[in-house]
């Protein structure tokens, strides 16, 4: 690995470090860890941007420099949470158990080989070399992001889609990672920053749900979780969908923290990790409103005009990236040609309810219920959400389950009305959020903390020692 | 850390830490044995690790990229070897090379052609030329694809064979695209061009 490779994954790692460090919305190393990467990612993709709009050009020492800025930035805000990181990195927090062992060593043999094709083969995807990564070449080669693809290509042929405009978050970060690749290596590519997007968000994942339920059971579930294949498919081919469904489910993890403690820290970590999930798939706007409507309905211990400011303010810093890259920056800055299609909204007016149902059959049929695409991973989490609502019959895990059916049926209405939008390509990978979700919940249900409690007992613990909520 | 003393309570400890390793062997060993996992597990991802002992000690970008892009790789860069900065390539109708050459496209649908594809690979070495452009500016077109028995050819235009090639390609609409090869499958099924 390149020097400057270290060197920009370091830089977004100490970014994102000092962000989640001085939020305090976490309770153990793990997840600060995996989450501080995350973020790093997310916060850093907008300097190329930044880059563009103070006129330097995209290239390697402008770029560089920036990322050591803002980390350096990020950095000052670790200032006075000396005790906070040293109660997270006990060893008692850190520490793994012989049971972990073996699952490690299976997650390992499929992240390997995952991390070996992200990095040997280029990017094959239509989708995406035909949109980021055919916008992150070009703006590499030409040191600008208003690069010969929108000022001489697009205007002049007559079939093109919405593929170079949509997706800020996958250009920007193939953009920094091919500067640092410096077009030799083994990561010449530039794709190596899925692969640590992958290990960040799977390490956070695990980590919050080792800290809600036994690990015995947390490693199980990852496990389920790891073998579906299409989302193992995604690990290394870049797309857009991965990453939105990282960004999207953190952000509704720490949401939920938020609602169980009511930490202002979680919120804001909330807000800023459901922003880069809009900054990375435009259609997760339309998710946000259940997450304020949450936010509204579950603060009956703070006054009304508090939650409603919070509901509101959560909204608006989604809006805020969308509107950014949408209207002020491509449709202000960029100069798209008037045959471009940046998505629209149709309305269906005959037999709308027929199509509607139609619609949520070809989900169900195409996507949720295809074994192909995720093995057992959805009947698994049916059965125990089944199981776990009969049994126990009470309203721990509700709010994340509110956002499982909010999505799915959002999801419905985003195909029905919005062009381009299909069931088997952008529900199918749209689907990880789901998945991501649907297996947080289960950590977050009372079949599983009673589970959790009954091997704890039977360890000789008497309660969950780390427990949340 | 637990010190490793032999005192009960330590005993006890590790006993259970060692029971929990066993049932989270079995466990793994139940989700890994499962009939759809084990399949996905011996047959895709070994097939990727076999590739990985195949291809990982292969470093050249050249042949990395022949390996990904395939059909797209072989295509593009002739037009780069056979073509300068200054010359126009036409872009043929996807309809016209899906009807004449299916067989060599029908993997792939000839999704290739598509011009921001080709961009993306060719970059500024040649200037592209869509169907729809201006008569004008088609007949500064220098090269094309051509079939012939089947095969694609990279066919330089020259003042006999241009009429000829214009009025073939003219009969495609040059607004269709198959962006799948299901789709390029459906029109290849279909008599009209």
């Amino acid at each position: 690995m390149s020097l400057s490779l270290v060197f920009v994954i370091s830089a977004q790692f100490l970014l994102g470090f000092g962000l989640v460090t001085r939020l305090r919305a976490l309770t153990n190393g793990f997840s600060l860890l995996g989450l501080s990467m995350l973020a790093g990612l997310g916060v850093s993709s907008i300097l190329p941007v930044i880059l563009q709009l103070i006129h330097l050009p995209i290239a390697p020492t402008p770029m560089f420099l920036g990322l050591a800025v803002m980390a350096c930035l990020s950095l000052m805000l670790v200032r006075g949470q000396l005790g906070y990181l040293r109660s997270l990195f006990t060893w008692e927090r850190l520490s793994f158990r012989l049971c972990e062992l073996p699952f490690l060593v299976f997650w390992g043999y499929l992240l390997f080989i995952s991390a070996w094709k992200c990095a040997w083969f280029p990017n094959i995807p239509f989708d995406t070399i035909v949109g980021p990564d055919l916008v992150a070449t070009f703006a590499v080669r030409e040191h600008t992001l208003v690069s010969s693809v929108f000022t001489e290509h697009l205007p002049s042929v007559s079939v093109f889609s919405n593929q170079p405009f949509y997706a800020p978050f996958t250009t920007m970060q193939q953009i920094i990672y091919l500067l640092a690749a410096d077009g030799v290596g083994p990561f010449v590519f530039g794709k190596i920053w899925l692969t640590i997007l992958v290990v960040s968000f799977g390490l956070f994942l695990y980590a919050e749900l080792r800290e809600r339920i036994h690990p015995l059971l947390a490693d199980l579930l990852i496990t389920i979780l790891a073998c579906s294949p299409e989302l193992f498919a995604y690990t290394f081919l870049v797309q857009t969908d991965w990453a939105n469904a990282a960004f999207f489910a953190s952000g509704v993890i720490l949401l939920q923290r938020y609602l169980e403690s009511r930490q202002r820290g979680s919120f804001v970590g909330s807000a800023l990790l459901l922003a880069i999930a809009c900054w990375t798939r435009t259609e997760t706007i339309f998710f946000v409103p259940i997450g304020s409507l949450l936010v509204l309905v579950q603060s009956a211990d703070i006054p009304k005009s508090k939650a409603l400011v919070r509901a509101i303010a959560l909204s608006i810093a989604c809006l805020l990236p969308i509107i950014f890259w949408n209207y002020v920056f491509l449709r202000g800055y960029i100069p798209i040609s008037s045959t471009a299609n940046l998505s629209a909204i149709h309305a269906v007016t005959n037999g709308y309810l027929t199509q509607l149902i139609r619609v949520y059959s070809n989900m169900n049929n195409q996507v949720v219920f295809d074994a192909v695409y995720w093995g057992y991973a959805v009947w698994v989490c049916l059965i125990l959400a089944f199981a776990n609502i009969v049994v126990f019959r009470d309203k721990r895990g509700l709010t994340v389950l509110l956002w499982i059916a909010g999505t799915y049926a959002l999801f419905g209405l985003i195909i029905q009305h919005v062009d381009g939008a299909n069931v088997p390509f952008t529900f199918r990978r749209g689907f990880f959020k789901l998945l991501f979700l649907m297996y947080f919940y289960l950590g977050t249900t009372s079949l599983f903390r009673w589970l959790s409690d009954w091997l704890y007992r039977w360890e000789g613990r008497s309660t969950l020692a780390r427990s949340v909520g | 850390m637990r010190p490793l003393s032999f005192s009960p309570a330590n005993r006890q400890f590790w006993i259970r830490q060692i029971s929990y390793l066993f049932i989270s062997l079995v466990s793994l060993f139940v989700i890994v044995w499962l009939p759809k996992n084990r399949t996905w597990l011996t047959k895709t991802v070994d097939r990727f690790y076999t590739q990985q002992q195949t291809l990982g000690k292969q470093t050249d970008v050249s042949v990395r990229k022949r390996e990904g892009y395939k059909e797209a790789y072989v295509y593009t860069e002739l037009i780069r070897q056979r073509t300068q900065p200054t010359d126009y390539f036409l872009i043929p109708p996807q309809r016209y090379l899906i009807r004449n050459a299916w067989q060599e496209g029908k993997a792939n649908g000839y999704a290739w052609l598509y011009p921001s594809v080709l961009y993306y690979h060719l970059g500024k070495s040649v200037h592209l030329l869509d169907m729809t452009a201006p008569d004008s500016l088609l007949q500064q077109a220098t090269h094309t694809f051509w079939v012939y028995d089947n095969k694609i050819f990279l066919l330089t235009f020259k003042d006999h064979n241009r009429p000829l090639v214009m009025a073939e390609f003219r009969k495609y609409d040059p607004h269709f695209f198959a962006y799948t090869p299901q789709q390029a499958k459906a029109y290849y099924k279909t008599s009209k061009p």
